[in-house]
């Protein structure tokens, strides 16, 4: 119900007003009459606050890191990390190694050349990680991702291989950029997956909301994409299309769910591998080069997948023994 | 031990990357102030950072939050001490009586007077300047409409404009009170 403490709470958010208004409201906010209206009132405030970003977030990152003493431990273990990397180096004179642990320490942290972190997230699993931005970022099975410890400079860059969902923190100043083998999406505050698998021809980078620029073909063609659109680059041919995309496809292993759509028993078998922990068997040439399509729900176990897909294709067996998976062609 | 501190701290930078906006958005609301709502914010992560049994398990934190969050921004606002004149003076007036139409009281409105008091005073901040002035020399100050015309040099069709025009806007911030009343 719409009601009075309601308006004031909305009517002060929403407007700037003279300092001794903010008292005043202040004082209004903090007596005791109404208190229970009231404290419903900012609990349905902080539902509808903002959690995914806020101004400023990298400065107020370090301001935390300091205040915790998080930024001295990284400093530590990077200059260790240096000493040790020195030391092992056994080559190299004593006399050299002497004067590096006298100079290293005396250094500051290093800020130009920030350390690289790397999340690897292995097969039949997958992962979501908040990047330093605030971005995050949803990693499928066998995807490496690698980021900065912080962005620096004029760019947010992250390295992909494999297929992730990012949900990119707005920040315009701030271009974020994945970048692949065969091409590179920038975006601007926004939704989107790529699919960059080293093991596959097709790569695909599918916006969900807001905007990106897809470079390919070393940079020298791009494409801006719109909201549900598609950009596929087969690598083999080198050529790139757009297409309206299903977003509930392209979003479908984040819940779990196997979605493929024409695709060759090959295809089927590497996508599968992916997914499960086991490993397929198979010699390829003996499958057909036939299309399937072909969804299979969240829990669906490997068994259940299979009898299906014997069905399906008619022309195969498979058999699991331990973390194997033997598909045969039916003679 | 430098594994140890290291995975808490990465744990740590992980759930203060997905809270702290949350945290230091909903201070800036209610603050008005960027300075502030990152005191506020940055306060209440290092005080939790010293107590990782409370957030390492973050599935019960979001309530909790909100809670340390509010209680956070009470305390700064429970120092400031509040000049009244203003709303006394709009007491005084009697502006509310005049406002409020008999047909639409009920006795539940008492309870929601100090609201009322406030939704005026905030309506009448973000008026236009003269207006303001005209309406404030007119409720609060008691002067005629011709009065106030000889004394800021103005047509008197302008004055009764001014106060016309402040009058039917206060009914409306009242009325949206009202209606969403009648019709929850």
């Amino acid at each position: 119900m719409k009601n009075s403490v309601r308006d004031v709470i909305d009517r002060y958010v929403d407007h700037e007003y003279p300092a001794e208004l903010d008292d005043k409201f202040r004082s209004w906010l903090t007596d005791a009459d109404n208190a229970e209206e009231k404290e419903s009132e900012l609990s349905r405030l902080w539902d509808s606050t903002d959690s995914a970003s806020v101004p400023d977030m990298e400065q107020s990152m370090e301001r935390m890191r300091r205040l915790t003493g998080i930024t001295d431990r990284r400093t530590l273990r990077s200059m260790r990390r240096r000493l040790k990397m020195w030391r092992a180096s056994a080559a190299v004179a004593v006399l050299a190694v002497a004067a590096a642990t006298m100079f290293i320490p005396m250094r500051p942290a290093d800020t130009s050349q920030p350390d690289l972190l790397q999340a690897y997230i292995p097969k039949a699993e997958m992962h979501t990680l908040t990047l330093p931005d605030g971005t995050v970022a949803m990693l499928n099975a066998n995807s490496t991702l690698l980021y900065p410890q912080q962005f620096n400079g004029s760019e947010r860059c992250v390295y992909l291989t494999g297929e992730a969902n990012f949900k990119v923190n707005p920040d315009p100043e701030h271009p974020f950029i994945v970048k692949t083998a065969d091409f590179q999406v920038t975006a601007l505050g926004t939704e989107f997956n790529v699919a960059a698998y080293p093991e596959e021809d097709e790569i695909t980078a599918t916006l969900l909301s807001g905007k990106v620029k897809v470079e390919f073909d070393n940079l020298s063609r791009s494409e801006i994409l719109a909201p549900s659109r598609q950009l596929v680059y087969s690598r083999s041919s080198r050529k790139a299309m757009t297409r309206d995309a299903d977003l509930s496809d392209v979003t479908a292993w984040q819940r779990g769910e196997i979605v493929m759509r024409g695709m060759t028993p090959d295809e089927i078998f590497t996508r599968l591998a992916r997914k499960y922990p086991y490993t397929f068997i198979y010699s390829p040439h003996s499958l057909k080069s036939d299309k399937f399509t072909l969804t299979f729900a969240a829990d669906a176990e490997l068994s259940e997948v299979m009898t299906i897909i014997t069905k399906v294709m008619g022309d195969i067996t498979f058999r699991i023994e331990a973390d194997r998976c033997y598909v045969n062609t039916a003679h | 031990m430098d594994n140890a501190n290291h995975d808490k701290d990465a744990r740590f930078e992980r759930f203060y990357a997905a809270n702290f906006p949350k945290v230091k958005n909903f201070a800036w609301l209610l603050t008005k102030s960027e300075d502030d709502a990152e005191d506020i914010a940055q306060s209440i992560f290092l005080k939790l950072w010293m107590k990782p049994e409370l957030w390492e398990d973050d599935e019960s934190m979001a309530g909790y939050l909100y809670v340390v969050t509010r209680n956070e921004i009470f305390g700064l606002f429970k120092h400031q001490k509040v000049e009244k004149s203003y709303t006394e003076r709009m007491t005084r007036s009697h502006l509310l009586d005049e406002l409020w139409d008999d047909s639409t009281s009920e006795p539940l409105e008492k309870i929601y007077y100090k609201e009322k008091l406030l939704l005026i005073e905030m309506a009448l901040k973000r008026m236009p300047e003269r207006r303001r002035e005209v309406f404030e020399m007119s409720r609060f100050d008691g002067l005629s409409n011709k009065e106030i015309a000889e004394r800021l040099d103005m047509p008197l069709r302008t004055v009764e404009d001014h106060i016309y025009k402040t009058l039917l806007e206060l009914r409306k911030v009242l009325m949206f009170v009202i209606l969403f009343r009648i019709f929850p």
